[in-house]
């Protein structure tokens, strides 16, 4: 068997196919992840005007590694007072079922690891597991930091994951599929972020808070919880629960690439693959940004921006764009 | 797939009886929301990807947090599983598990293979079971009216 056909007999099968196309994501995402840290980092250091890693490769970009060396080597703790199968599986639940959303996300016509037909609403699936996994870990640390933390965070993911679900509609309202592959090539003309300001807008705050990012991170703030929900994890269990926001953040600004910026579509001269990073990762540093510019909220106005404001303007939007659509407006879609 | 969908079904059988056997609370509720995800994966391994998304987004998703969150801010010891009420529960269940069991059969053998991807599901919950859905929405929308009129009553 040459490596062609070896290649069509995995691509044949779903299962085989869809594990592969999920470890390609991991690596992705552990690299990308690594590198965002490192940018994440320095661009923090500009801000604040301090220089940042320095030490450890040029300018610092091996720090990650350093780090990384250093969560593995350190202990593993574990409460003795908690629950502890709970408290080790949590971090576990988090990342794979991150992962799992991620073997759906195309990087380009033909590298989409499952072009399943309901695409983008297994994504949502798997992004309401996550809540489950925090709990997991507040309860299972038996510590009121830990769990306060944990609260803290559902509370905020399942407000804030209404309007993102309503602002996603619109979208497949307007294209009339749920694949993500087919949503990208709807958007050949022109990008949704033209269409749907509003929709995008809701949505880029929505996916700011489930990521958990500093201005919506009441759950992990330090000065008053330590640092939340994952405030007992040390060593690459608490590795874990970082490289989960991580994810979480970089699955954030695919869909908002995938979704209203035209996914692999190019301006030519480089293969769509890198289009689609080189467009991840902007959206990636501007997700960023706000971390650094701009103060905490305090939990009633994390809670009102989500029920009072994106709510009813996510609601107004899909019954604009349902509107338009029955109209016939964007039949040219 | 047959094989998946065996070693699927597996689980899901053996995490809802760690449901009624574990001690804790938590954990039956975690075994509980394991085999709701079990369920959503075995719709996927059918083909009916909708119903497998909306399981997992609603019942993993949703409920399972409701169930946790209930768990938590009700129990004072939290481990305790109370037995109260024990038989007219089962009877309840029995009749519920009936009405709830013969509908979703049928429903089952209707959304096989292609025909639970999003657009047949969509067609057939808008023409042929629209009165049906049109009246759990008004089931759910006095659900949530109740809520309400119990929290508001008890503030004051």
């Amino acid at each position: 068997m040459n490596l062609v056909e070896l290649f069509n007999y995995i691509r044949s099968d779903p299962l085989l196919w869809g594990i592969i196309a999920a470890t390609v994501f991991l690596v992705y995402v552990f690299s990308i992840g690594g590198l965002s840290i490192w940018i994440e980092r320095k661009w923090a250091g500009l801000l604040q005007s301090r220089l940042g890693p320095t030490r450890v490769g040029p300018f610092g970009i091996l720090q990650f590694v350093a780090d990384l060396i250093k969560l593995v080597s350190k202990e593993d703790f574990v409460p003795p007072d908690g629950d502890k199968k709970v408290f080790k599986l949590a971090p576990i639940v988090l990342v794979s079922t991150l992962i799992a959303a991620g073997s759906i996300i195309p990087f380009s016509p033909s590298l989409i690891g499952s072009n399943v037909n309901v695409g983008i609403l297994f994504l949502i699936a798997m992004f309401s597991i996550s809540p489950i996994a925090v709990f997991m870990a507040g309860w299972g640390s038996n510590n009121k930091f830990s769990l306060l933390g944990a609260l803290r965070n559902i509370g905020q993911m399942l407000s804030f994951e209404i309007p993102l679900s309503l602002s996603i509609v619109a979208v497949v309202v307007m294209v009339g599929s749920l694949r993500i592959k087919e949503i990208v090539q709807a958007q050949d003309q022109i990008w949704f972020f033209a269409l749907q300001p509003l929709g995008f807008v809701v949505f880029l705050l929505a996916i700011h808070a489930e990521a958990g990012r500093t201005p919506f991170d009441m759950q992990e703030s330090e000065q008053e919880l330590m640092g939340g929900w994952n405030v007992e994890y040390s060593g690459m269990r608490f590795g874990l629960t970082m490289v989960g926001e991580y994810i979480h953040l970089i699955l954030g600004s695919m869909l908002v690439v995938l979704l209203y910026f035209g996914g692999w579509k190019s301006f030519g001269f480089l293969p769509p693959v890198i289009w689609f990073i080189i467009k991840t990762n902007i959206a990636l540093v501007i997700l960023m940004w706000s971390r650094w510019a701009i103060p905490r909220f305090r939990i009633d106005q994390i809670i009102d921006i989500g029920w009072k404001y994106l709510l009813p303007l996510s609601i107004l939007n899909l019954l604009i764009t349902g509107a338009l659509v029955s109209m016939g407006w964007f039949s040219w879609i | 797939m047959q094989s998946l969908m065996l070693i699927i079904s597996f689980l899901v059988l053996i995490s809802a009886l760690m449901v009624i056997l574990s001690e804790d609370m938590v954990h039956s509720a975690l075994f509980l929301i394991f085999s709701f995800g079990g369920v959503g994966a075995l719709f996927l391994s059918v083909g009916a990807q909708f119903l497998g998304a909306i399981q997992i987004l609603i019942y993993t998703g949703a409920v399972g947090v409701m169930m946790l969150l209930m768990i938590y801010f009700t129990s004072k010891e939290g481990k305790s599983i109370k037995r109260e009420g024990k038989y007219s529960g089962i009877v309840l269940v029995g009749l519920l598990g009936f009405l709830i069991l013969y509908p979703s059969i049928s429903i089952t053998r209707e959304v096989g293979g292609t025909k639970g991807l999003t657009q047949n599901i969509g067609r057939l919950l808008f023409s042929d079971l629209l009165i049906p859905f049109e009246v759990i929405s008004i089931v759910l929308l006095s659900a949530i009216i109740g809520a309400t009129y119990i929290i508001r009553r008890e503030d004051h």
